[in-house]
This record gives C-alpha cells, sequence and structure tokens, in this order.
C-alpha cells in the first residue's frame, strides 16, 4: 500500500498538475507566424480583410497579396483595450522579432498615447517616405492625415474622413410642418427645433426632444467646435480650451441641452444600439451622425426605413465648414516591424486601392481619404433607407471639406475637462439661468486650460523643446 | 581464513568513507533542507512580488514615454497634489468607500440577523441567493447593470410605469452615476458580508442571551450589548476589507460606464492611475500606486488600532 505523508489530496492534486503540465509541455501548440500579422480591433475591419460574408470568387486584397508575393498574411482581430496595452508594452521595451505586428490598426481616441516620445522615438515608423515614394502625395485628403502626425512627420494611414451630417426623422418634423433641411444656420436650426417641440408638446408628446445631446460627454460640444475650427488642443500643442470661440459655443450648448425655453437636446444612452432605439422610438427627431453612424441606425432601427434623411450641419457665422469630423482609425507599421517595405505593400493593398476600399465602400457608408475612388459609381446611388436620397453623395461632397483635427496625448484630458466644464456649467444655468453665466463659463474653461497646460507640461520629456 | 567472533574488524577503507559521505550528506540535508522547501515560494516571491515592488518604486521617480525614462526626482509625487484629477479621483473613492461602509454593512446586518431568525423559512435558497452575486465579480455585474439601468431598462421602465415623464439617465447623468455604482455594488458585495455576519451570529453564546433575558434586558438591549459585541471581530474584518475594496475600486465603474463615467463620477484612484498608464507615463502610474498603498496601509493600522482599543477598553 502506498503511503503519502501529506495525505492523499495533496498527492492526488501534485499528481494531477504533473500530468497537466507534462501533457502541456508535449501538445504545447506551437502556431506558425504568419510572413504579415495585423492587428485590428474593430470586427467589421477584421470581417473586410478576411472577406467574411463575401462569396468565394469575389476579390479579396489579402489574398492577392499572398498570391502576389508568396507571403502569408494573418489578421488578428484583438479587443482595442489589450491591442493599446500590448503595443504600448512592446514600444516601451523596444521589443523586437515575431511578436511585433507587421501593421496595427489605432482609434483616433487612443492614438495620442503613442505620440508622447520625440518624434524619432515613436514606436510607429514615419511613412512620409513611403507616401512620396509610392505617388500617394496629394491623393489622400490632406486634414486627415493630421491625426496621425506630430511635427510633420507622418505615422499612419488613415482609414476614414468621418465627416459629420445631421440625420432627423423627416416624417415628424414633416407632420410638425417643418422642413429641417432649409436651416442654414444654427440660429435657423435651433429655431426650427423649438417649433418641432412645441408641435409635439401640444400633440402629446411630452418627452419627444428635437437633438441628441450630451448632458455629460463633450463629443457633440467638441463635434461642433471643430467644424467652428477649433481644436481644444492644436496642432502646436496648445491648449485652446478657453478660445473665446469655444465660450460661445458652450454658452449656445447649455442652453440647448438644460431645461428652459432654449431646450432642444437631449441624451441618449451611450452604445449604437441604444441612440438607434432611441432615435426610432421618437425620444429624439435629430442627430449629429458622422458616415460610420449610419450604418448602426440602418442596422438597428429598421423601423424608421424610409422616414430619415440626412442634411449638412448649419453653418456657423464665423466658419466656413458646414461639416465636422467624429472618430477615426489609422494603419501604421511598428519601427520594429520585420520587413517595412513589405508591410507597407499589404497596406496599401488594404487602405489605399480601389479594391482594398470595395468592399467598406459598399457595405458601409464610410468615406475613404484617397480621392482616386470617390469617382465610384456608388456614390451616385440613392439609399431607400434615408428618403431616397443619394446619401454617399452628400458624404463626398462634406468629405473635401472636413476640417482638420490634431491628436495629442493632451487631446484626451482637454476633452474630459471639457466634459466637466460642461456639467458644471449646466448645473449652473440650471439653478441660476442665464445671470451670471457667461463670467462662470469663462472661469471654468480658463480653469480647465490651466489643468490641461500642467498635465503638457507634467508630460513633456525634458528633450522635448 | 575466519575471525573468531567479537574480534575487531579491521577498518573498511571504502566503507568509512561511504559512512563520512553520507554522514556530510545528512549534515548538509538537515542545514540546508529548510532552505530547499522555502525556496520555491521565496524565489517566486522575490520574483513576482518584491522585484516588481521595487521596480515599481524606482519607476516612481522617473518619467517615462515610449521606451525612453529620464530621473526626475519627486516631481511625480510633487504633481500629484497639483492636478485636479487627482483630488477627483480621491474624493470619489472616499465617497464610494463611505457609502460602501455606511449602506453595506447594516444591509448585510439586517439580512444576516432575518436570516439568523428562525421564523424566515427557505433560509438555505436565500443564503445561497443573497450570496450568489458576490461569486460573478465586478466586470459581470456591471455588465447586468448596464442593461438594467439603461435608459428604456427594466428599472427605468418600472419608475415611469409611475411617474411617465421621470428622465433618469442613470449611465449618463452626473447627478445619478455615483448611486449606480453604489447601487451595483451593494447588489454584489452585501451577501458576501451577510454570510460572515451569519456565521459570526450562529456562533454568540446562547446562554448569554439567557443571561439577559434572566436579567430582563430587552432585544434592543440584547443586541446592543451581546449581539455586537459577540459580531465586533467580523464587523472589524468586514470593515477593513469594505475599506481597502472601496479604496481599490475600478472595475465596476470603469465597466459599468465604459470610461471613467459623466463628469469624472466614475474615476477612483485605480483609474485615474490606469489613465496615465494608458497615455504611457508609467513613473506617474507608480507614484500614484505607492501613494494609495500608504493610504491603505496607514487606514488599515488605524483601523486595527481602534478596534484593539475598543476591545482593551473595560
Amino acid at each position: 500500500m502506498i503511503s503519502f505523508h501529506l495525505g492523499k489530496p495533496i498527492l492526488v492534486m501534485a499528481v494531477l498538475a504533473l500530468v497537466a503540465g507534462g501533457v502541456g509541455m508535449v501538445v504545447r501548440r506551437t502556431e506558425n507566424r504568419a510572413d504579415i500579422e495585423v492587428w485590428t480591433f474593430a470586427e467589421s475591419h477584421w470581417r473586410t480583410f478576411n472577406g467574411i460574408g463575401l462569396a468565394p470568387d469575389a476579390p479579396l486584397p489579402k489574398r492577392d497579396f499572398e498570391r502576389d508575393t508568396g507571403k502569408s498574411v494573418s489578421i488578428k482581430l484583438i479587443v482595442a483595450r489589450a491591442l493599446n496595452t500590448r503595443l504600448s508594452m512592446q514600444f516601451m521595451g523596444d521589443t523586437k522579432g515575431d511578436e511585433v505586428p507587421d501593421l496595427v490598426e489605432v482609434e483616433i481616441s487612443t492614438v495620442g498615447r503613442y505620440f508622447r516620445p520625440p518624434v524619432d522615438q515613436v514606436g510607429f515608423l514615419p511613412l512620409n517616405d513611403f507616401i512620396k515614394r509610392r505617388g500617394w502625395e496629394g491623393k489622400i485628403v490632406e486634414s486627415r492625415l493630421a491625426p496621425w502626425s506630430k511635427d510633420g512627420v507622418i505615422f499612419g494611414i488613415p482609414q476614414d474622413v468621418h465627416p459629420v451630417m445631421i440625420t432627423y426623422n423627416a416624417e415628424l418634423f414633416e407632420q410638425a410642418g417643418i422642413d429641417l433641411a432649409s436651416s442654414a444656420t444654427w440660429p435657423a436650426f435651433w429655431k426650427n427645433c423649438l417649433a418641432f417641440q412645441k408641435y409635439w408638446r401640444e400633440h402629446g408628446e411630452p418627452r419627444r426632444w428635437a437633438l441628441e445631446l450630451s448632458e455629460s460627454n463633450s463629443d457633440s460640444l467638441v463635434t461642433m467646435l471643430l467644424q467652428r475650427g477649433v481644436n481644444v488642443v492644436d496642432d502646436q500643442n496648445q491648449v485652446r480650451v478657453n478660445d473665446p470661440k469655444v465660450l460661445a459655443t458652450l454658452l449656445d450648448y447649455v442652453r440647448m441641452i438644460d431645461d428652459g425655453p432654449q431646450r432642444i437636446g437631449a441624451s441618449t444612452a451611450s452604445g449604437n444600439q441604444s441612440y438607434s432605439q432611441d432615435f426610432a422610438s421618437g425620444y429624439i427627431g435629430a442627430m449629429f451622425c458622422p458616415d460610420w453612424r449610419l450604418k448602426y441606425v440602418k442596422d438597428y432601427a429598421p423601423s424608421l426605413a424610409g422616414k430619415l434623411k440626412v442634411m449638412p450641419m448649419p453653418a456657423w457665422p464665423d466658419s466656413p465648414y458646414r461639416t465636422s469630423t467624429w472618430g477615426g482609425t489609422m494603419m501604421g507599421i511598428p519601427r520594429n516591424a520585420r520587413d517595412p517595405e513589405l508591410s507597407w505593400s499589404l497596406l496599401e493593398k488594404l487602405y489605399l486601392t480601389p479594391e482594398g476600399l470595395a468592399d467598406t465602400m459598399h457595405r458601409t457608408y464610410i468615406l475613404p481619404p484617397v480621392k482616386t475612388v470617390w469617382n465610384d459609381p456608388i456614390f451616385e446611388e440613392t439609399d431607400p433607407f434615408y428618403s431616397n436620397q443619394p446619401v454617399r453623395k452628400l458624404i463626398r461632397e462634406l468629405g473635401s471639406n472636413v476640417p482638420p483635427r490634431y491628436v495629442s496625448p493632451a487631446s484626451t484630458v482637454a476633452q474630459a475637462e471639457l466634459s466637466m466644464v460642461l456639467i458644471k456649467a449646466i448645473a449652473r444655468h440650471h439653478a441660476n439661468g442665464d445671470a451670471g453665466l457667461e463670467e462662470y463659463c469663462r472661469g471654468l474653461l480658463d480653469e480647465a486650460t490651466n489643468a490641461v497646460a500642467a498635465r503638457i507640461a507634467h508630460g513633456r520629456m525634458d528633450d522635448e523643446p | 581464513m575466519s575471525l573468531e567472533p567479537g574480534a575487531a574488524r579491521p577498518a573498511d577503507p571504502p566503507r568509512a568513507m561511504s559512512a563520512a559521505r553520507s554522514e556530510r550528506w545528512w549534515a548538509f540535508q538537515a542545514k540546508y533542507s529548510p532552505y530547499f522547501f522555502v525556496a520555491p515560494f521565496a524565489i517566486l516571491f522575490l520574483i513576482f512580488l518584491v522585484y516588481p515592488l521595487v521596480r515599481s518604486f524606482i519607476l516612481s521617480f522617473h518619467q517615462t514615454a515610449g521606451s525612453i525614462t529620464h530621473f526626475v526626482g519627486l516631481r511625480n509625487y510633487a504633481f500629484l497634489p497639483r492636478d485636479q484629477l487627482f483630488w477627483i479621483s480621491a474624493l470619489n473613492t472616499l465617497f464610494y468607500t463611505l457609502a460602501f461602509l455606511l449602506c453595506q454593512i447594516p444591509a448585510a446586518l439586517i439580512l444576516a440577523i432575518l436570516l439568523n431568525s428562525k421564523r424566515v423559512k427557505c433560509k438555505s435558497i436565500l443564503r445561497f441567493a443573497f450570496f450568489a452575486p458576490a461569486l460573478v465579480g465586478q466586470v459581470f455585474v456591471a455588465v447586468i447593470f448596464t442593461l438594467l439601468l439603461a435608459n428604456n431598462g427594466p428599472v427605468n421602465n418600472t419608475i415611469r410605469s409611475v411617474f411617465p415623464t421621470a428622465e433618469l439617465n442613470w449611465i449618463s447623468s452626473p447627478v445619478l452615476a455615483r448611486p449606480a455604482v453604489v447601487i451595483a455594488s451593494m447588489w454584489l458585495s452585501t451577501g458576501f458580508g451577510m454570510i460572515y455576519l451569519l456565521a459570526a451570529l450562529q456562533s454568540v453564546d446562547k446562554q448569554l442571551y439567557e443571561a439577559a433575558d434572566v436579567d430582563g434586558a430587552g432585544r434592543w438591549s440584547q443586541f446592543w450589548h451581546v449581539t455586537l459585541p459577540g459580531i465586533r471581530p467580523v464587523l472589524t474584518f468586514l470593515i477593513l476589507t469594505g475599506t481597502i475594496g472601496g479604496l481599490q475600486l475600478f472595475e465596476l465603474p470603469y465597466v459599468l460606464f465604459n470610461g471613467t463615467g459623466p463628469g469624472q463620477a466614475g474615476l477612483t484612484i485605480v483609474a485615474y492611475l490606469f489613465s496615465w498608464l494608458e497615455l504611457g507615463e508609467m513613473g506617474t502610474s507608480s507614484a500614484i500606486g505607492w501613494v494609495l498603498a500608504g493610504v491603505v496601509i496607514v487606514v488599515s493600522l488605524v483601523q486595527v488600532r481602534i478596534a484593539r482599543g475598543s476591545k482593551e477598553a473595560p
């Protein structure tokens, strides 16, 4: 009889651990790394790149690339937070070898962190030379290179332009006798929205609001500021939170969202499904709609088919833009990628050629930043879901006039500060109305500017100018 | 040739050497075996705990960006009190910690007392039902509450069936966001406290109640003078773990708001630390981590001292 002085349970656990460890070592999965590994955070991009949902004989840039170069390509879908953490750690540790991806997609709200080091130490490879050498200069919408650049050095190729429009429930507005598309300026738009709400209050809809606006998140406010030509942190890393245009826009915004005679806005729950459902239920009549939102509304609010229309954003008196920009994705090559030339070739295939952009253009409403594909016939097509309007044609028109957006590590902080200013300003307006609001907001914006500037100063590396 | 019995054998050099070797081996074992037994733990402890702690302490005096590191002395520590977000995160953390202690422990005690009562039926089912949320973890609870507290979710729909014009944006309103975290957290961990308190209640000596009864003590007096002193060690433990849990709160608000929430209502100290980590500023993150560690140590020591003091008091 075998005895074990620590008792049977310990013996069983020890044997199990040994067996499991042994089996694990023997049958360890040996995954052969593809010649080119691409990391993406967006399932829709992953599906597009892998041709999921396409006919087997449909053209697929990835397959063409593999055939032409004889190199294998693996597209990996990684949750955005995990992707950014892994990539940041690799850049921090100057990792080399098989662990490093050859191409990576990064979202605009997270890209700032990669631009903290001096330009020559940024983990991504500068692409200016590739763009020049391969003849892409002037063919990509200039303003869309800005978010992915630092001091004139381009670190990523944009996938999109993301012009912003207003999408509105034409059926509800028409019932109220309002032609919202005729609102060429913000004051006119505001007036029409108030008339819309008045009509529906009189017709038993006390919870119907004209425009989706957040009372706590500054996304919509930043969209309006970009339309007005203001980046809260500009291309020189200067904080512009206390710019007079920010103050003026903030005051309007507060009056639009807070209870009172001027209110036209209401918050929706976060998430594409939630706001689409609030739109479908008639809780809101219109919303800011970058091109990517159009697809979500179509998917999650099918009951709105044929009832919606799109229009350019109403104009500010001091800005030439009838649109703004919201969101964005880039693809970049890590500095330690094994074969940057090969990586660039695939990037070019996926992001810059008509074949690479076809699926995104046809399946979604996303406008590519490559002007050479803007003459695709799809841009002339009318869209039954959006009341037979040529939606993509409008997107293209607005896309060539998108204001530049700059991104730095401080942009996220500035936007967070702006959100807090917004909340305080709304609370103040709620308590005291317009009395003293302007002075109060000016003080808040000055404080926020100082806070962001202090953070920039703290985060600045000693060898930076 | 043979030796007579009792006659001394001549020394066998190889055997003697072997015996000496064996003796040395046993002596070696006796001297060093404890170290070998402790070695696996010690090595893992040094690699995975001590080294990261030391490294993070050193990092807290540096500034990092990408692969670059600069020594900046106490600059990271000096920056924190000047940063508005640090104070917001500190106040949020304090609010959540106090809210948990003030809501959760009384709620857990009430549940435990109810379940300890002879009049309550189906105790096992109720015990499991109250404890079950503690098994699923903060992330899962946050996901559930995102759905429950959605604009058109079941909670709001129920409220609107009574107040039709009520606008309750739990997740996006800065006023309601903090109560949303407290509610979700209560659902998560009240059952956990209840289980401990129930065990403590059941271990209070019944004779003390009988004696109190004989002395004419009422129910409240029995609770105050018998029950509470009897469960004090468990209460101390729950207050201590609740405080530490509150100070380290992160996942629940972070998932619930998909970030730091409206008006930074979900920005706790750990979320503030994480925000610097996301920017690749490991130095400032480490400094925040050490400040938090210091606060946890001090608060724990104070609580233990208070608990010990009240125990020793006549």
